[in-house]
């Protein structure tokens, strides 16, 4: 009752950050050619993430990189980002979802460097997605990002490469932030 | 009780951001052979404690004509962990086309997560020093991520003059 009395809103202006999960990766690990759905996680597969607030007060915006080596197929092999599994297009069973996404996991994610086998080269990956659209409540939920393709094929050969790859490498580490931001 | 009679609602909108401070380089430069270099570098002030908040560096450098594949990137504040294999290498990496010249476009991400979780000794508030630049963990020398940083007109006339941004973001915990 004091607040209405002394003039402040009974609810404060919205907006700002309310929690972010950050998410760390420093594992080297070498990636595997799949086709269709399987390959979905493989460069994050099934972080979990509490988000506070029910889908009418706030959204969830991904940003991040990653780092790899190696362009071993061509450069668009259907990368996709969604959160619950969301949006794989027909269907959602690794096993026979379509070969490409169609829905909403599509995009988000971005790679570039040199269109070779070559561990030499350097592949980057940059995450920048907003789930404005999606209907994401409270509590937990995972984050996948990887690829749906209709060959067997990969975006790269190792991700985050050290210097087991090459000597001039210190460890590399890919770095995502998971944002709950409000409506 | 005492809160309420003094104006503080009971629980407002709980925003993590502190601030954020922004830079810009739009000086096309050569980047030197070298076992280790600072490419960008800027201060900027840390409002609260290693313990109370934490800094996302989150940027993209520009660059033209390959030079070496690997050579240890990394992007800090003072007080990092400069040995081996630490986390100053971990969410920055660059990549581009494999050619010796000017139309050769190379993309330098930064989105480094800085927390206590791994690098505490760098987050002290005050005035703070950020860097971006590379050190190769073999010691090998005559090495840099690409030639030219902010490549313009002289690189491909087809360029303008492009530029960096780093935004140094404060969050707290």
């Amino acid at each position: 009752m004091a607040r209405q009395l002394f003039n402040f809103p009974v609810e404060a202006a919205g907006g700002g950050i309310i929690n972010i999960t950050k998410y760390k990766d420093s594992t080297r690990r070498q990636l595997t050619s799949t086709s269709g759905a399987n390959g979905r996680g493989e460069l994050v597969n099934n972080f979990t993430f509490t988000k506070q607030k029910d889908n009418a007060d706030s959204y969830i915006l991904v940003t991040g990189v990653m780092g790899a080596l190696g362009m071993p197929n061509y450069p668009h092999i259907g990368m996709c980002c969604t959160i619950d599994q969301i949006g794989y297009g027909q269907t959602t069973t690794s096993s026979s979802a379509p070969g490409h996404p169609q829905g909403m996991a599509g995009g988000g994610i971005y790679y570039c460097g040199v269109d070779t086998g070559s561990n030499n080269e350097r592949t980057t990956f940059i995450i920048q997605k907003s789930f404005k659209e999606f209907i994401l409540n409270a509590g937990n939920h995972r984050l996948d990002i990887g690829w749906n393709a209709n060959t067997g094929v990969r975006p790269a050969t190792w991700l985050n490469p050290n210097s087991s790859n090459q000597s001039r490498h210190h460890q590399t580490g890919s770095h995502i932030l998971v944002y709950e931001i409000t409506r | 009780m005492a809160r309420k009679l003094i104006n503080v609602p009971d629980s407002g909108p709980s925003d993590k951001l502190v601030k954020v401070t922004t830079f810009r380089n739009n000086t096309r430069t050569n980047l030197s052979d070298s076992s280790s270099s600072v490419i960008w570098s800027a201060q900027f002030v840390k409002e609260y404690d290693a313990n109370t908040s934490w800094i996302l560096m989150e940027g993209m450098l520009p660059g033209t004509n390959n030079y070496s594949d690997q050579c240890g990137v990394y992007a800090m504040l003072d007080g990092a962990n400069t040995n081996n294999d630490t986390p100053r290498h971990q969410g920055i990496h660059y990549s581009g086309a494999n050619a010796d010249e000017g139309w050769a476009r190379f993309i330098m991400y930064v989105h480094r997560i800085i927390d206590n979780t791994d690098s505490t000794q760098e987050l002290s508030a005050g005035t703070r020093t950020w860097s971006v630049g590379w050190s190769t963990r073999s010691g090998s020398s005559g090495d840099k991520p690409f030639e030219v940083w902010n490549p313009n007109a002289s690189d491909d006339g087809r360029n303008q003059q492009y530029g960096s941004l780093m935004s140094i973001y404060e969050y707290l915990y």
